[in-house]
């Protein structure tokens, strides 16, 4: 009998450990990030990953392992050739569960057969998944307003977006297929444990035309925002805070250049570079140094994943940024500044902005410096 | 003594070897020479052989008289005529002596006086395979796997054959103990086939066989395989989905497009797509058959006038395994690769396609003419995805 519940157990214990139905990366199904069992030791690709009819797949997602470049980052999400199986990560050509072949009924529902969150490892889902409330996200399958999409006054508007019932989906930001997406940028998430994957810039899958936009942003910034959120441009009919973009400006700064501070501790000067991996993009002195003047903020300087920026001096002639640290992933470490990197789509802070309230307005207004 | 012993059972085993065949032929029984060493077309009888060597002798038994013409046409010597490519399969006229190619009135080796118990072993008295030349076994004899096959007598098994669903089902067939046997699809007697089509496998070496490139053929194929309810008159998507109907797209499962009669009224068929206007690189297209040509499986984009309002039937996906070509980035060229076989059952490597089985069995995996991507890119090229 007791023989008997221990093969039980056991069948019990394969099964659960054998039930990964696919795809990975590290989100999905709370697969161990170190792909490593109890002993350390590099383990089989087949518990995490399906197997086709001779061979696991993990070159689906992965260019291969050892040397991992920007191509593994890209999963399956576009460099389709005659040499690569990455179609069917997505795609079952009979018997589908959803439109377009894909794995689920809806679009949503596909992209989180891997971008689940399960276990708090997703672009949704971790703030809350540590006790945190969400402050403000772009909600998907759920509504087709944009908060500051009119143009004329800046008051909402509807789009027809690509989600449930025209609502914004996944794609309608995301080409999945790696399509007519914006130039690669510096990425700020830490996704996985592994150091050697951090850092390679990539495009996020970002449309030049998000939510089927007749704007076309050929990168990541303010442009790519107002490609929704016409209202929310200067220089236009409606009074919005400066914020730099192709209607303002012949080259107007992007994500991956703007006017950062040159170091951590306090300084009054800058250098142009990325905002990515740094907190030093979010001040600016008084008087604005030479890369800054004739420049405003773009959108990603106010918007972005909360955190600790550090402050403009009381007279704020110089500006001291707060350190960067990234230390675990998904908000796991509490004192990782930003701790959470999943902007834009969920942040703590309400309005996605980076600081709040008079916090932010300091960074760059120093209130002894005010009119 | 022994000595003597032992040669003459030596002899007569190797004489059985040698003539087992108990009757009838066309290039895959027994291993049957197709050729002289010179290369010529007789089936060796410039090496002395005799039809006598391979066939039986006709009721009469008188010697030299064989019964060549049970399969052959009237112009066996000669440019074969499309009857000679039946073999005893239908023609049976007042004239002719070919229904006692299989049946054996009398005696005979199983049901339905065929020559042996079951049907598949009576298809295989010719069709056997021996040699690698067969629908079955050609690809294993090369060395090759199979990578998937439409096993006979083995499985009711149908997948995708559940129209609700898309998942297997089972279906009552009439192969050994209710399988899938090869007169499921193939009538033996060419009863109520499909429109003649054109034909792609080479079956021999002779060059009567090169010059029977063209010829249409029923194939034999039911137009009700499997005993199915639905009717194809023609070989195409909806002769698949006789059996495979919940492949179709026109229902409530999701499946790639596919063209049937459920989608459009005038479905495209073997013997009618659009194929590209050459095998250099073009973006143009013309009707014509799937046969003969690998200009069939690419679909330039955006689509041609011909392709339009057209999706795929299911043999622009499942067929021989080869190398159809590409489209040329961003997708508004095709490249279609080479049409070339040169000789029968695979026996050159690099003929493209090498094997003509399908749908018997293939090299790659669910009958794909290609494989993974290689097989998505050939009508969505990665410039145009959304």
């Amino acid at each position: 009998m007791r023989r008997r519940t221990r093969i039980l157990l056991f069948a019990i214990v394969a099964a659960l450990w054998l039930a990964a139905p696919a795809f990975a990366y590290d989100e999905p199904h709370n697969m161990p990030e170190q792909h490593t069992g109890s002993g350390g030791v590099l383990r089989d690709c087949v518990p995490c990953h399906r197997l086709d009819e001779t061979k696991n797949q993990c070159a689906m997602c992965h260019a291969s392992h050892g040397v991992i470049g920007a191509n593994a980052g890209k999963g399956p999400h576009g460099l389709y050739t005659a040499t690569t199986d990455r179609c069917d990560a997505c795609h079952d050509i009979h018997a589908a569960a959803g439109a377009k072949l894909l794995p689920s009924a809806t679009v949503t529902g596909s992209c989180y057969t891997c971008h689940d969150g399960t276990g708090g490892k997703g672009v949704y889902g971790s703030i809350a998944m540590r006790g945190l409330a969400v402050g403000g996200q772009h909600r998907v399958d759920t509504t087709s307003t944009v908060p500051g999409g009119n143009a004329a006054t800046g008051g909402s508007a509807t789009m027809s977006f690509r989600g449930l019932n025209g609502t914004l989906g996944c794609n309608d930001c995301h080409s999945p297929h790696g399509a007519s997406t914006v130039a690669s940028f510096s990425p700020e998430r830490k996704r996985v444990t592994f150091s050697y994957i951090f850092g390679f810039k990539s495009d996020k899958l970002l449309r030049r035309n998000p939510g089927g936009s007749t704007a076309t942003a050929t990168v990541y910034g303010s442009d790519w925002c107002l490609a929704c959120h016409r209202g929310r441009a200067s220089m236009g009919p409606v009074n919005n805070h400066p914020v730099e973009s192709a209607a303002t400006t012949t080259s107007p700064y992007y994500y991956d250049n703007v006017a950062l501070l040159v170091g951590d501790d306090l300084t009054t000067a800058t250098t142009n570079g990325t905002m990515a991996s740094t907190n030093r993009g979010y001040l600016m002195p008084m008087p604005r140094t030479s890369q800054q003047r004739g420049h405003g903020p773009i959108c990603q300087q106010c918007h972005e994943d909360s955190r600790n920026v550090g402050t403009l001096s009381p007279d704020g002639l110089s500006a001291d940024a707060a350190t960067f640290s990234i230390t675990a992933t998904d908000g796991a470490v509490s004192t990782d500044n930003p701790r959470f990197q999943n902007f834009p789509h969920e942040t703590e802070n309400v309005r996605m902005t980076v600081e709040t309230g008079d916090d932010l307005c300091t960074n760059c207004h120093a209130p002894l410096a005010l009119p | 003594m022994r000595d003597k012993g032992a040669l003459l059972v030596i002899a007569a085993i190797a004489a059985l070897l040698l003539f087992p065949a108990s009757a009838l032929a066309f290039d895959e029984p027994h291993s049957q020479p197709e050729t002289t060493t010179s290369g010529g077309t007789n089936h060796g009888f410039s090496l002395g052989r005799s039809c006598n060597d391979c066939h039986r002798a006709d009721i009469a038994g008188s010697p030299g008289s064989e019964d060549c013409l049970t399969c052959h046409g009237g112009t066996m010597y000669g440019t074969p005529s499309p009857e000679s490519g039946k073999g005893p399969h239908g023609v049976y006229s007042s004239v002719s002596d070919r229904c006692d190619a299989c049946h054996d009135v009398h005696a005979a080796g199983g049901l339905k006086l065929l020559p042996s118990a079951t049907v598949t072993a009576s298809c295989f008295s010719c069709h056997d395979g021996t040699g690698g030349k067969g629908v079955y076994g050609a690809i294993g004899a090369r060395g090759i796997a199979v990578g998937q096959a439409h096993r006979i007598d083995t499985t009711s098994t149908v997948p995708g054959g559940d129209p609700s669903t898309g998942g297997a089902a089972t279906m009552a067939f009439k192969g050994l103990g209710g399988n899938l046997g090869c007169d499921d699809c193939h009538s033996p007697h060419d009863a109520s086939t499909v429109a003649t089509f054109t034909i792609e496998r080479r079956r021999t070496a002779l060059k009567d066989d090169v010059a029977r490139v063209g010829v249409k053929t029923t194939r034999l194929l039911r137009r009700n395989p499997g005993g199915s309810v639905a009717t194809a008159t023609v070989y195409g998507s909806d002769w698949c989905l006789a059996c495979h109907r919940g492949r179709s797209s026109a229902g409530p499962v999701h499946n790639h497009p596919v063209d049937s009669a459920a989608a459009t009224s005038a479905a495209f068929r073997f013997e009618r797509v659009a194929v590209l206007s050459a095998d250099t690189p073009t973006s143009a297209t013309t009707f014509g058959t799937l046969g003969q040509t690998n200009r069939g499986y690419l679909m330039p984009s955006p689509r041609t006038s011909q392709q339009a309002g057209h999706a795929p039937i299911c043999q622009q996906c499942h067929a021989d395994a080869r190398d159809v070509g590409l489209l040329i980035d961003p997708g508004v060229t095709a490249d279609a690769g080479t049409f070339t076989i040169t000789a029968a059952d695979g026996s050159a490597s690099a003929d493209n396609p090498r094997f003509q089985t399908f749908p018997h069995e293939t090299v790659n995996a669910h009958l794909l003419v290609e494989t993974n991507d290689d097989l998505c890119t050939n009508c969505h090229p990665p410039a145009v995805l959304p």
